[in-house]
């Protein structure tokens, strides 16, 4: 098991994170969103790392991970996508975009690619219903989606 | 208790339904209810708890206030007029409970509950017996051994989160959580169950979603009877329920006593019924000959011991009418010791269990005072330095042992006696091979008495069933002496 530290620089993060709130605890989410940046999921190591950073039992952060979608217990890759199937988005086509993305690229949903490049999953309402259909690449939102044009941003990726 | 908690509470007037009530100051709502013998369903609130409000049965209307709302969740008021018994409330209950139900695999011929099971019990009063299910049920996992012989079936959990609020509140080990959300929302372990006091779990979940390895399948719980009675694992005293019937004693339970052990037990505790009924219990006495032991006319150990120096070792495990009776009878021997588990553990684990495994030393100390004898250890390791082949040496053994080295030592030290006789409520014959006579006397749930804990306190123990040869105590074995 490879243990998980935050790089020097999240360690800062952290520590300023912690200043927001008047208990630790009520810094688990945005810790946890840090983590995720650095690490692309949140693995077992990571978990028992905050654990005890934070002296918060591991069942406690794992119930915050499984409840959450934006939170992974499984590895993801390079780039996150999130595509929006909820009632607008669908109404302008969002699942028909999703699942031609993947058969596009001969992906499942939330299973990474075998290259490591895309982690592809189905989303509900991202809160950007006005530029519907759309989605999220690495908290980065695209809207006015036709299939064409969300396959052609997805190709560019690193 | 603290000095406060201590001091005679304001005592609070209130309306349930149409029973007046009247009760301290700060008790729950639905507590003050239920402590009154008012039959109210719930799930999540538990007085050992703390205070969840997730199951949503216990809801009351207030008059005065606008909305039902959980009566767990609130305390006694002056004067307040609460009711659970009108239309609204009826209906609320009815439909909460059918979400309770709607992902219940409905396995209760199967399940280990049946018969003491909160879903039954309550769907018998508050179901809407047709089923309005046209969506699939979410599948859970079942049957998973989750640890300290606890099993978890995930798909019979209700949610009410009260083996969570267990161990985080009472053993803070933390072990246990709910993951996911909604429908798919599940109880889950992190690694597995690592606490002293697992069991109370299985006791504490409402339905059949934790059962215990230990029980699971032996026995359909309307088929026994339960006995109250003392735990004998160790010098805390809990009170304890035995179910047992005419094949065996099954299971312990703790009773809830406010002073020894409130709500909870140890797991150790939940072992002391596993001798009483085992198939080799002693019926009468036994001589050991030819590598084994047979059955024996008593005047054969009469005739053994009539010449011979009598000397006894007793266990710190009887019951304080025991040791009186005991006295009393062998007053003319002088040479009697007394046998002390060793300490075994942390000296207090801050929950209840205790290093101290002898159930009933205060009243031995007390009784060996009483008579005059020494119960101290020096006085009993000088008795077994100084045994010769002259001694007939009557050793009481202890009900339960723990440190099994320090036993065996202790057994291997008595081999100086000429005539060695152990006075037993058990069947360990291997472990009584250095003996030359074995006696039975009645196990704790053979006899009516009393022991003494830690605290100095009086607790009784009960006669249920006999499994064994119980009719003859250490005392009236003293016949053998006339
Ligand atoms: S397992 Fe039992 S005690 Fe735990 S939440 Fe489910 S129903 Fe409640
Ligand atoms: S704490 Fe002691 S008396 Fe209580 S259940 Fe455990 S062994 Fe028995
Ligand atoms: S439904 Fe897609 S962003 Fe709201
Ligand atoms: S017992 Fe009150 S909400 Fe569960």
């Amino acid at each position: 098991m490879k243990k998980f530290e935050f790089n020097t620089a999240n360690k800062k993060k952290y520590q300023e994170l912690l200043t927001h709130y008047d208990d630790i605890q009520s810094a688990l989410m945005p810790v946890l969103h840090l983590a995720q940046e650095q690490h692309s999921w949140l693995s077992p190591e990571v978990v028992a790392h905050i654990s005890e950073l934070m002296g918060i039992p591991e069942i406690k952060i794992n119930e915050v991970i499984s409840f959450y979608d934006m939170f992974y217990d499984h590895p993801t890759a390079r780039n996150v996508v999130q595509v929006c199937t909820n009632i607008t988005c669908s109404m302008f086509g969002g699942r028909e975009i999703h699942k031609g993305i993947l058969d596009h690229f001969q992906l499942h949903n939330m299973r990474p690619s075998q290259d490591g490049k895309l982690y592809i999953q189905k989303m509900e309402c991202l809160g950007a219903c006005e530029m519907a259909p759309c989605m999220r690449i690495n908290n980065i939102y695209e809207g006015h989606l036709t299939l064409k044009t969300a396959v052609q941003k997805l190709e560019v990726l690193p | 208790m603290s000095e406060v908690e201590k001091l005679p509470k304001k005592m609070i007037k209130l309306k349930w339904n149409d029973k007046d009530l009247e009760v301290p100051e700060g008790t729950n709502l639905l507590g003050a209810a239920l402590n009154n013998g008012i039959k109210v369903a719930h799930y999540c609130y538990h007085p050992g708890l703390a205070v969840a409000g997730v199951c949503r049965m216990c809801m009351v209307e207030q008059q005065g206030v606008p909305r039902p709302f959980p009566a767990c969740n609130a305390v006694v008021a002056e004067g307040i007029q609460v009711r659970n018994d009108t239309k609204q409330i009826k209906d609320a209950v009815e439909w909460t409970l059918q979400f309770h139900l709607l992902n219940h695999p409905l396995d209760c011929p199967i399940c280990d509950q049946a018969g003491e099971c909160g879903l039954q019990d309550y769907y018998m009063k508050h179901g809407q017996y047709d089923s309005a299910m046209i969506d699939k049920k979410v599948h859970k996992k079942k049957v998973q051994d989750i640890g300290c012989d606890v099993v978890l079936d995930a798909e019979r959990c209700i949610l009410c989160a009260r083996c969570t609020r267990f161990v985080d509140d009472v053993t803070k080990t933390h072990e246990l959580g709910i993951v996911n959300r909604g429908d798919h929302a599940e109880i889950s372990v992190q690694k597995e169950l690592h606490n002293d006091y697992a069991q109370n779990l299985v006791d504490i979940c409402p339905v059949g979603a934790l059962t215990s390895k230990d029980f699971r399948f032996k026995q359909r719980v309307w088929f026994l009877e339960d006995v109250e009675s003392t735990c004998i694992g160790c010098e805390t005293g809990c009170s304890v329920k035995i179910s047992q019937n005419k094949s065996g004693a099954y299971r312990v339970r703790p009773i809830v006593d406010s002073e020894v052990n409130g709500f909870w037990m140890c797991d150790d505790g939940r072992k002391i019924y596993k001798h009483l009924s085992t198939p080799g219990r002693l019926v009468g006495p036994m001589v050991f000959k030819n590598s084994m032991f047979l059955p024996v006319a008593e005047s054969e150990i009469k005739e053994k011991i009539k010449s011979k120096n009598i000397k006894f070792i007793l266990s710190a495990g009887l019951s304080n009418e025991e040791y009186q009776s005991f006295f009393k009878e062998f007053k003319n021997i002088k040479n009697i010791t007394l046998y002390q588990l060793p300490k075994t553990g942390a000296e207090f684990d801050g929950i209840l269990k205790r290093a101290d495994k002898n159930c009933n030393l205060r009243g031995a100390q007390k009784a060996f005072k009483l008579a005059g004898a020494d119960s101290s250890e020096e006085a009993m390791k000088k008795m077994l330095d100084t045994l010769t082949s002259q001694d007939a040496l009557f050793v009481v053994m202890p009900e339960i042992v723990y440190d099994h080295d320090n036993y065996a030592s202790f057994l291997s030290k008595i081999k100086k006696a000429g005539l060695r006789v152990a006075l037993t409520t058990d069947d360990m014959r291997s472990e009584f091979s250095d003996f030359h006579f074995l006696l039975p006397v009645p196990t704790f749930l053979e006899k009516e008495g009393h022991i003494i804990n830690y605290q100095n306190k009086e607790r009784k123990l009960n006669k249920g069933r006999s499994y064994g040869a119980s009719d003859r105590n250490v005392g009236d074995w003293a016949h053998l002496f006339h």
